[in-house]
């Protein structure tokens, strides 16, 4: 499609890689030393402050998705897409309350898989199991492709070669040393997050007379102004239900539940609501004035590097490829981490071997990041899809799991009929709504689903769960 | 043996018959035009308001420095056109238009740098987006899901704290 010539010289761009690789080795060696038991190793040793803990999870939400895929709203649904976004955070905000409740019911827990075996039974764990590992693959495979095309968009790196070197930095810097390395380096990686986008966003709003951009925007793509355009609003709710599927769910965030301390565990995860709220509004806001800054886009997925180049030019994109490496590295390290703690808990050792050891456990849990990374590798080669088909596609799945979880923890009533039911009922109708109505249907669909059908089982349901189960140690 | 001869003569006129249309169709056809490789088609449609353009050149393969002009016109607005890309780039995502019919035209500066004349190559856009008598109901639905899970949290978050005081 011949577009313009890359912004970055691919010399830039490898020595960036490189140089920013070695750090995160280093520094992955660095905090590694500490992780010498299996609690240190999943979970940090239950110990981490505010300040590293708001900061993993804040830099862990800003994933490759909300560099890469913002501007794609923004573009695509206009100012709405863009407000859809930020209901992401909403999902970190409610997640704090429920934190604090996960820590007292579960002092020595490991995974949210242990919560739905503990909670609901195996046949609703296998069920959870099965959507929380399609959706943490959907979510790799996002995260590795959007490495991939950005490198290229930048900085003329051919796809296949930079996806698989982000994917063997994030690999490594993870398997030596485990979730104590991923949180340090996500509380550097968030510090150059922060200051990048709010660089960016600066400069770009210095570049642009906003009126005049107003205007003619408003003259050329109409629509993404309209109060009333049906997509965006539709993909408001979408978005935030699809959020609170992936945050109330998946063990990226029960991990850091169970690694942040007790006390600040609810103010670490608001705190990085907070700060994770204005980010997609700064980054994807240049996405609305694209054709009134004479921008062609001819790949959806190279929106934001497109406009951020063109509007900064190269200082410009040489921030926004570290802030996107370091919001790739902080998100796919995360992801690995807590997916293997989840394969290799919930499945090797409840599923295979309940005997095994800590130190074997531990073993097993590298050799699965280590496959994780290759399987990852695999299926980004031949770049399938574009980003937000990928993501997206998992949202009816996520979406269908807000009310098992939700209700789990609070309502004694809420029962494993239930739970089955409305995540498998929730998933096969939200994938339906998926084909037959588009994507921005199929999570709030799913959610509402899963709602009606929780609700109607624990109305007619006599369990009164008896909380102390969830305390394996004490059982 | 006769009647094979026969055969075989009418048979040898339809193939010659359809040769000449064949070359005739191909003489006739605007070598190194522009036009749409991307949507397929004529006619595309749309329940978002967007759709990728890719364009090219007709019977020909890509051609380094081709200037190209995209404009659409819009239902309602048949007086004047608006520019959509101008330049050396083969594809375009458009988004933000309105609902209803929009018709993309495309040409390409010839050797002496100068555009031609309007051809028949068009692509008709048709915007639908999806009804306001399905959003509605269900971002109803979406706010009392929303509204429930804050209370299931909020009253559940403060039973629990009364059980714990108590």
């Amino acid at each position: 499609m011949n577009q313009e010539e890359t912004i970055l010289a691919p010399g830039i761009g490898w020595t960036l890689l490189i140089a920013f690789g070695i750090m995160w080795v280093g520094l992955g060696l660095y905090w590694g030393r500490k992780s010498k038991s299996l609690d240190g190793f999943m979970l940090a040793g239950r110990n981490v402050g505010i300040a590293f803990g708001s900061a993993t999870a804040m830099a862990t939400w800003v994933t490759s998705n909300t560099i890469m895929v913002v501007p794609q709203f923004g573009l695509k649904m206009g100012v709405w897409g863009l407000l859809a976004f930020t209901t992401a955070s909403f999902g970190l905000f409610l997640f704090a309350p429920m934190a604090a409740r996960i820590r007292n019911l579960m002092p020595r827990g490991f995974t949210s898989g242990d919560f739905i075996r503990l909670r609901y039974g195996k046949v609703a764990w296998s069920v959870f199991l099965g959507i929380s590992l399609f959706y943490s693959m959907a979510w790799l495979v996002s995260m590795a492709m959007a490495g991939g095309i950005v490198l290229e968009a930048l900085a003329g790196i051919n796809y296949k070669y930079g996806m698989s070197m982000i994917l063997l930095v994030c690999v490594l810097y993870t398997l030596v040393g485990g979730l104590y390395a991923v949180i340090g380096t996500d509380f550097i990686q968030s510090v150059i997050i922060l200051i990048g986008i709010i660089a960016v966003a600066v400069a770009a709003l210095s570049r642009m007379d906003l009126g005049d951009a107003y205007e003619t925007s408003v003259q050329t793509q109409p629509a993404l102004f309209n109060a009333l355009l049906p997509v965006a609003l539709l993909s408001l709710f979408n978005n935030m239900f699809f959020g609170f599927g992936e945050v109330f769910h998946n063990n990226v965030w029960w991990s850091r539940a169970f690694a942040i301390r007790k006390k600040v565990v609810s103010k670490a995860f608001s705190l990085a609501g907070l700060l994770w709220l204005p980010i997609p509004l700064a980054v994807g806001f240049s996405a609305l004035f694209s054709n009134s800054l004479g921008i062609n886009i001819t790949d959806i997925d190279m929106t934001g590097p497109l406009i951020a180049g063109e509007l900064l030019g190269s200082t410009g994109a040489v921030v926004l490829f570290v802030v996107i490496f370091c919001s790739l590295g902080s998100s796919i390290d995360s992801l690995l981490a807590a997916t293997s703690d989840l394969l290799a808990e919930d499945v090797y050792k409840k599923m295979i071997n309940p005997s095994v050891s800590d130190e074997q456990l531990r073993k097993i849990s590298t050799l699965i990041i280590v496959g994780l990374g290759l399987v990852t590798w695999l299926i980004c080669l031949p770049r399938v899809g574009n980003l937000m088909s990928v993501l997206f596609f998992a949202g009816p799945f996520v979406g269908s799991a807000v009310w098992p979880v939700v209700t789990g923890l609070y309502w004694r009533r809420s029962n494993e009929v239930g739970a089955v039911l409305s995540m498998v009922c929730g998933s096969a109708i939200g994938l339906y709504a998926y084909f037959e109505y588009g994507w921005y249907t199929a999570s709030l669909i799913a959610t509402i689903v899963s709602m009606v059908i929780t609700f109607g089982t624990i109305a007619l349901s006599k369990t009164r769960f008896d909380w102390s189960v969830l305390n394996e140690e004490k059982l | 043996m006769h009647h094979a001869l026969i055969r075989l003569r009418t048979q040898s006129r339809t193939v010659a018959a359809i040769l000449i249309v064949i070359t005739l169709q191909l003489l006739t056809v605007d070598v190194g035009a522009a036009g749409f490789q991307e949507p397929d088609g004529e006619s595309y449609q749309t329940d978002d308001g967007t759709v990728p353009l890719v364009w090219g050149e007709i019977g020909v393969g890509p051609e380094p420095d081709r200037v190209y002009e995209v404009r659409r016109w819009s239902e309602g607005e048949t007086e004047s056109s608006l520019l959509v890309y101008e330049g050396e780039d083969t594809a375009s995502f458009v988004s933000g238009l309105n609902e209803g019919k929009h018709i993309f035209r495309i040409r390409s500066k010839d050797r002496d740098g100068v555009y031609p004349e309007w051809g028949d190559e068009s692509l008709e856009v048709t915007v639908d987006y999806i009804d306001m008598a399905i959003v509605w109901p269900l971002m109803g639905a979406g706010a009392v899901c929303f509204i429930v899970l804050i209370l299931t949290i909020v009253l559940g978050r403060r039973a629990v704290e009364r059980k714990e005081i108590a």
